[in-house]
């Protein structure tokens, strides 16, 4: 497929440039520095190889372009948080990458006639994980008053209480749900976070101006590049208010007045933390873009929140891959959210109907008709929302 | 319009775990139980490509000639679209056999895993159970 081409090409490029960009700390202790393998089915691309500088190309108005549909569906088989087994390291051996590759391939096979597939995601990345900074490559520690928040937390991909290994099914009101359940929004910086479906971003600019539109769901950042006032403290956002400028090609997103209602993770992406982690009406993030070759750009997010995260911020960085082919649907998530509803029915429905208590030991698939308990979220052998010792093989 | 004979089948199955969990915006098991499985065939009422998850709307005769109104979650219209749907793939009348899980409280829906045409075609639909077993 030649969009999946592009992107392990790409790739390739892209990982290696991204060791030239990255902070000291996290080059510091990554494996020695070899040549990506590059697949025998990639094509030739016209990028100069990364000793060779990149000559940016510029806007008719003179700000560098970054400009193109830039999807993160190359970074679905990366999980948010190093996997244990690959220790300190933050990136895979020429070993791992080809397995990881291999692996990606075969998904994408498996995929392609299975459900919410469409990730096109055949191919995989040189990180371990997707979070560099901290460098253990870990979503950091909550505050006590994280704690707090988080707690208070409500969202259907909440443990229940009775069962930390299941969803909540308690669904009464609005209130019982989260601002992603009801298709508010995903939040920073979740939406620069690839999940299973609905990865395009598009970049698009106009003087003085720099437009992130993300897919899921559908959502449009307008970013002045000039010097403009900052809002009122009093006024708040779910995705903050940013301003950009640039440093040399590099375009720089401090973003702050964010309402503090947002998940800091998602259960859809891949190797997150469980369970959900709050954010606050404190938090300020920095993203860096730099294009570092025609298909290639580095791009970094750093959230830094000292109120809840014991280590002050973390950071999540990698390499996006220009794809113009790529085709953004609308996502108009709110239009048919029968889930809230349906949720709350069932809810009731349930609260009307008890039922008798599962055997003890029942698992997954073991709930009888009518059965309350829920399921399992994939655990040990899935990828999905679970502790770091448990993320699974693939 | 006219329906064969249906055939509503419900089993406990156990359903194995893929390797990538497939995560809709919202929790899956809060509305659906993934531990059962349940086989409509029936005919097509309509589509709808709706965000955040299409529905498909079948009609089921029952053996005692009831006609059951089924409503079945599917992907989102942009994973269809990727899944080679389009507006004219299930027209109204399409005699079609639809696997999912059933709604936990009884209702008429389905969370889709796949459908099958009468020709034995079958495509994915997107449904959002985390531990489908991915058809083949």
């Amino acid at each position: 497929m030649r969009k999946r081409n592009l992107v392990i090409a790409g790739l390739s490029i892209g990982a290696g440039l991204m060791l030239l960009s990255l902070p000291k700390s996290f080059v510091a202790q990554q494996a020695p520095a070899k040549a990506p393998a590059v697949p025998s089915n990639a094509p030739q691309t016209t990028a100069k190889p990364a000793t060779a500088p990149y000559k940016q190309p510029m806007t008719s108005w003179g700000e560098p372009d970054i400009s193109g549909m830039w999807p993160i569906n190359h970074l679905v088989n990366t999980d948010l948080q190093r996997n244990a087994r690959y220790g300190d390291r933050a990136f895979l051996t020429d070993e791992e990458f080809a397995a990881a590759q291999k692996s990606a391939e075969a998904s994408q096979k498996q995929k392609a006639s299975g459900a919410i597939p469409s990730s096109e995601s055949g191919a995989a990345i040189r990180q371990t994980g997707l979070i560099v900074d901290p460098p253990n490559g870990q979503f950091p520690p909550l505050t006590d008053y994280g704690k707090q928040l988080q707690a208070k937390m409500e969202s259907s991909y909440k443990p229940d209480p009775a069962n930390p290994s299941a969803y909540k099914s308690t669904f009464d009101g609005i209130e019982d749900f989260g601002p992603w359940d009801r298709c508010i929004t995903r939040g920073l910086p979740v939406s620069m976070e690839p999940r299973n479906y609905n990865n395009g971003i598009r970049i698009t600019q106009a003087p003085g101006y720099v437009i992130i539109t993300t897919e899921m769901a559908h959502e449009s950042r307008v970013i002045p590049t000039t010097p403009q006032p900052r809002l009122d403290p009093s006024i708040r956002e779910w995705l903050g208010e940013s301003r950009g400028h640039w440093e040399g090609n590099t375009l720089i997103v401090e973003t702050t007045n964010f309402n503090g209602l947002t998940e800091l993770t998602s259960a859809g992406v891949p190797g997150s933390p469980r369970p959900l982690q709050p954010s606050t009406p404190n938090m300020k993030i920095t993203e860096r873009f730099k294009r570092t070759a025609t298909n290639s750009m580095d791009y970094s997010i750093k959230v830094e929140d000292p109120t809840i995260l014991a280590t002050g911020s973390f950071t999540v960085a990698y390499p996006m891959m220009l794809d113009n082919s790529y085709q953004m649907y609308e996502y108009a998530c709110h239009e048919g959210n029968t889930a809230i509803r349906n949720y709350i029915e069932t809810y009731r429905y349930a609260k009307a109907h008890p039922q008798p208590a599962a055997p003890a030991g029942a698992g997954r698939g073991g709930g009888g008709a009518g059965g309350r308990g829920g399921q399992a979220p994939a655990g040990g052998g899935g990828r999905g929302q679970a502790p770091p010792a448990g993320a699974g093989q693939r | 319009m006219r329906s064969k004979l249906m055939n509503v089948v419900m089993g406990v199955s156990v359903l194995l775990a893929t390797t990538l969990p497939l995560m809709a915006h919202h929790s899956f098991s809060a509305e659906f139980d993934g531990s059962k499985q349940v086989t409509l065939e029936g005919t097509v009422v309509k589509m709808d490509f709706v965000n955040p998850h299409s529905w498909l709307y079948v009609d089921v005769k029952k053996p005692d000639g009831m006609i059951e109104h089924w409503k079945v979650e599917d992907g989102a219209p942009g994973v269809l679209l990727r899944l080679d749907w389009n507006r004219d793939t299930l027209p109204p009348g399409t005699k079609i056999k639809v696997v999912g899980s059933p709604a936990k409280d009884g209702a008429l829906r389905l969370n889709s895993r796949s459908i099958e045409f009468p020709n034995g075609k079958k495509m994915s639909m997107g449904g959002s159970n985390p531990d489908a077993e991915q058809p083949k």
